[in-house]
């Protein structure tokens, strides 16, 4: 019995110098950071959610009022928009895993496309909003409309580059571990973009 | 004296700011913060009650501001270490914190304009707060560069010289994007979005808060380690 444990000693001496592989596994995969950054941004958008609905449990034919002004086909066709984009990112990713850059590219150049089209239908939004005389200044649901589709329109700001980014890593002939977890980085936050818009999309055109 | 040693003490002196600097604002009533859609005479009846207890607060609030000084540099002291040199990261830090103490002492010096003599003018007195509150919530750049340039060195750490974990530097980058849409508040006077706002005002006073408070205590753990290294000891004395 003894004769056993004994070789044992050593090797749990040895232990205590092992905070190594500890270190390792720290630097290594998957940027788990982006997940803080992603609850916490969440946590906001909650708060903006909740500011929907307080305000719609106010005054609902006002808030209704508001909403027939809004253009649910543009709303729609974003919401597909940023969906087709999601489906292209999760794709990518599946690409970029399994080593196949080429077709991962033109996945994330796809969901850029995308991204860049939900700018302009937005931005048309605005200005035929603006056109019919619809202004942040109306009241507290136009306020609320164009000052939250607007933070939202930041993250997909912030999202054009992040893709912009991510499509030139897959320009590379192979990924290193650390590229391969700031693709899914992006794509995470990406996800999320899409995820928020949806919620947004609910409660700004269809809720109530 | 060690430079580590300064250093902790350096550290210490963030929570010093949040304490000094929120215990004041409260004892000035500009925490909670007043309505924008106050009239001119109920600004200067809030500023005519209690004036001298507002003064003290006012008092606090500047002297809160030289407590940003050594932690500002505590962090670039670490910066340093990351990019192995004065780098750019470890400048830009230290001159957005520098100025970031402006950012709290001009509001706060308007504010002791307006507690210095409240009997004045009740127009004179709204005028003056609203030079006051605007610049006092809004002013961003200068804690934005300063949480951007933390997060990138964070994200930049390599080998054995990691004295921030690299979340922090992802919740450094939430905080900066999100004093952004607080220049909503110069266009709106009710709302979240207000300068009382849940969105412009509670949240990034939280936020910068919170920021303060997090990198204060990443700091002295990253001290508490407290080898020669963690205060930039060897081989960049030369430099």
């Amino acid at each position: 019995m003894s004769a056993v444990e004994r070789p044992v000693e050593p090797a749990a001496a040895v232990r205590p110098a092992e905070p190594e592989p500890a270190a390792d596994a720290r630097r290594t995969p998957g940027e788990g950071g982006i997940w803080v950054f992603i609850l916490a941004d969440m946590t906001v958008f909650a708060l903006m959610f909740g500011a929907l609905v307080l305000l719609q449990a106010d005054d609902p034919a006002r808030y209704e009022l508001g909403q027939d002004h809004l253009h649910v086909g543009v709303g729609v066709a974003n919401t597909i928009v940023l969906l087709g984009s999601s489906l292209a990112v999760a794709l990518a990713v599946r690409h970029a895993r399994a080593g196949a850059l080429v077709p991962a590219r033109r996945l994330f150049s796809v969901a850029f496309g995308c991204a860049l089209l939900f700018w302009a239908l937005k931005l048309y939004e605005y200005t035929s909003l603006g056109g019919d005389g619809v202004s942040a200044r109306e009241n507290e649901f136009f306020l609320y409309y164009f000052s939250f589709t607007g933070v939202h329109l930041l993250h997909v700001t912030l999202g054009l580059a992040g893709l912009a980014g991510v499509v030139r890593l897959t320009r590379r002939p192979a990924l290193s571990d650390h590229e391969r977890s700031l693709v899914e980085t992006g794509a995470s936050y990406w996800h999320m973009v899409d995820l928020l818009w949806i919620v947004l999309f609910a409660l700004l055109y269809l809720y109530g | 004296m060690t430079s580590t040693r300064i250093q902790r003490w350096c550290a210490w002196s963030g929570i010093a700011f949040l304490v000094i600097f929120f215990t004041g604002a409260m004892m000035a009533q500009v925490l909670p913060p007043p309505s924008p859609t106050q009239t001119p005479a109920e600004v200067a009846a809030q500023w005519s009650s209690h004036a001298d207890l507002k003064r003290a607060g006012l008092c606090l609030m500047m002297i809160s501001a030289g407590f940003l000084f050594p932690f500002t540099a505590a962090i670039s002291a670490q910066l340093r270490r990351i990019e192995g040199h004065t780098g750019p990261l470890t400048m830009l830090q230290l001159i957005a914190g520098g100025v970031g103490v402006f950012a709290i002492l001009m509001p706060t010096m308007l504010f002791m304009g307006i507690a210095f003599r409240p009997e004045r003018a009740p127009e004179v007195t709204s005028g003056l707060m609203d030079a006051a509150f605007v610049p006092f919530v809004i002013n961003f750049p200068p804690v934005f560069a300063q949480c951007v340039a933390f997060g990138l060195a964070v994200l930049l750490q390599r080998g054995a010289v990691r004295p921030f974990p690299r979340w922090s530097a992802w919740f450094s980058f939430w905080v900066a994007f999100l004093f952004l849409p607080g220049v909503l508040l110069l266009f709106f006077r009710t709302s979240a979005w207000a300068w009382d706002g849940l969105l412009s005002f509670w949240l990034v006073a939280a936020i910068f808060g919170g920021w303060i408070l997090l990198v204060s205590i990443l700091l002295l753990r990253t001290l508490r380690q407290g080898d020669d290294a963690a205060a930039g000891a060897p081989a960049e004395a030369v430099a």
